[in-house]
């Protein structure tokens, strides 16, 4: 394997990536609406039906309920997708508020923390007491 | 063609490959832009381009596992097949039921599939997730794979080539661009329509369609799966990677792994945490592929009998 077969390669790998921005743009990270959330867990969870939930007011993360069995999904954007986690008490290592301000810390390599916006400081409130054990 | 076993000398047909598969890539985003079939993502794309370039690293730099095992099994062979077309065509078919029965393993078996989530842990499916190969490969026991090849006499390069024609050919089927080919192609070959149900996360479609270049093992083995309209594929895997850092994509499952086997609560668990299927825990209370398709088939049963 040759440097220029690997200088060839990164140029190339560049060339995509750039091309792939201008024919794409970036995707703004989106949960979308609770609706649009509700259709994608259903897909995924056998009866789900959307019960409470709270949109981050930048529309990055959302906590929605399970109203069959009253378990709790956490879904945060990620690119033009968005990835989904039935909250466990083995997956949520810590929760804490700062005024509207709620921030989850996972045990998840890839997913170790989110961040939700309340609407208001009493949601975030609620939402605390919510998860907290 | 001679019967010296380590005089031809063949390409590597990845590396021939290569320019074709950028071409491609371009083509595809043009198709997609322009025709508005498929997706693609900008970060999405640069995590499968830097993981494709990684493992082709990774895969110089541990060449030698392969060789080294090579040349330990080689003194062993039943027989010299030599050089000749039907042993070429031989090893082209044998090559292919050992890659479907790697891949049936690597999607059954944890230790495999902490290399090979890797490449499914794109939630797109376009040409750039051809290219997301794993980078930890030599860390798996994979290789034993292409022991039966080598004891039956297959010369050594002929080995490496036809498996390298076999991963070339692999490239093209990872595309929403092309719906379905005619029924005598379907049936045969491994297609885009058969490799996007591999792909999908969807309860009906997860392990199935393990092929690489003819799904006929798929058939005769039965994980053979049909794309069905009106299911549309959902990539990725089941618990989808909230990151595009390559060395999380990389090392997510490995670290898991390690995780567990430190607070399993014995020795049989620990090593069930390697070998059993991903998602097997002691209590049963993670997911694994079966008990989704079980959940489902029961809500789906408990819907039809409530109609």
């Amino acid at each position: 394997m040759s440097i220029l077969y690997l200088a060839g390669s990164l140029g190339g790998i560049a060339l995509l990536v750039a091309l792939n921005f201008v024919l794409f743009g970036r995707a703004r990270p989106d949960v979308g609406s609770v609706d649009e959330i509700a259709k994608r867990l259903a897909r995924e969870v056998p009866g789900f039906r959307a019960g409470r939930s709270i949109v981050s007011i930048d529309g990055r993360a959302a906590l929605i309920e399970n109203a069959a069995n009253r378990t709790l999904f956490l879904v945060e954007a990620l690119g033009d997708g968005i990835v989904t986690r039935q909250i466990s008490r083995d997956l949520l290592s810590s929760v804490g508020r700062l005024g509207e301000r709620l921030s989850l810390e996972l045990r998840d390599f890839t997913f170790p923390r989110a961040i939700i916006q309340a609407p208001s400081d009493g949601q975030a409130r609620e939402w605390e007491m919510r998860l907290k054990p | 063609m001679g019967n010296a076993v380590e005089a031809v000398t063949l390409p590597n047909p990845t590396e021939i490959a290569t320019p074709l598969f950028i071409v491609l890539v371009v083509a595809e985003m043009l198709f997609v832009r322009f025709a508005g079939r498929g997706h693609y993502e900008m970060r999405d794309t640069a995590t499968s381009l830097v993981m494709g370039f990684g493992s082709v690293l990774s895969g110089a730099l541990f060449a030698f596992l392969f060789i080294a095992f090579a040349r330990e099994l080689a003194p062993h062979r039943i027989t010299d097949l030599g050089w000749s077309w039907p042993v070429f065509l031989a090893a082209f078919l044998i090559d292919d039921l050992t890659y479907y029965w790697w891949h049936r393993a690597s999607h059954r078996i944890r230790w495999l599939w902490a290399d090979h989530v890797q490449h499914h842990s794109s939630q797109h499916y376009n040409l750039s997730t051809a290219l997301r190969q794993p980078l930890t490969g030599a860390f798996t026991p994979g290789l034993f794979f292409r022991a039966p090849m080598i004891l039956l006499g297959f010369p050594l390069p002929m080995i490496a080539f036809v498996h390298g024609v076999n991963l070339v050919y692999q490239f093209w089927i990872h595309t929403e661009a092309i719906g379905k080919f005619p029924g005598w192609f379907e049936a045969v070959m491994n297609t885009p329509s058969h490799h996007r149900v591999h792909h999908a996360t969807n309860a009906r479609y997860l392990d199935s369609n393990y092929a690489g270049i003819f799904i006929i093992w798929d058939r005769m083995f039965g994980t053979f799966v049909a794309e069905d309209a009106k299911d549309a594929p959902r990539y990725g895997i089941v618990k989808n990677l909230a990151s595009y850092n390559p060395v999380r994509v990389a090392f997510h499952e490995w670290i898991g792994i390690v995780n567990d086997i430190r607070h399993a609560p014995s020795l049989r668990d620990a090593l069930l945490y390697l070998v059993a299927p991903p998602g097997w825990s002691p209590d049963g209370s993670r997911e694994t592929s079966d008990s989704i398709k079980r959940r489902w088939n029961e809500y789906r049963a408990a819907r039809v009998a409530g109609e």
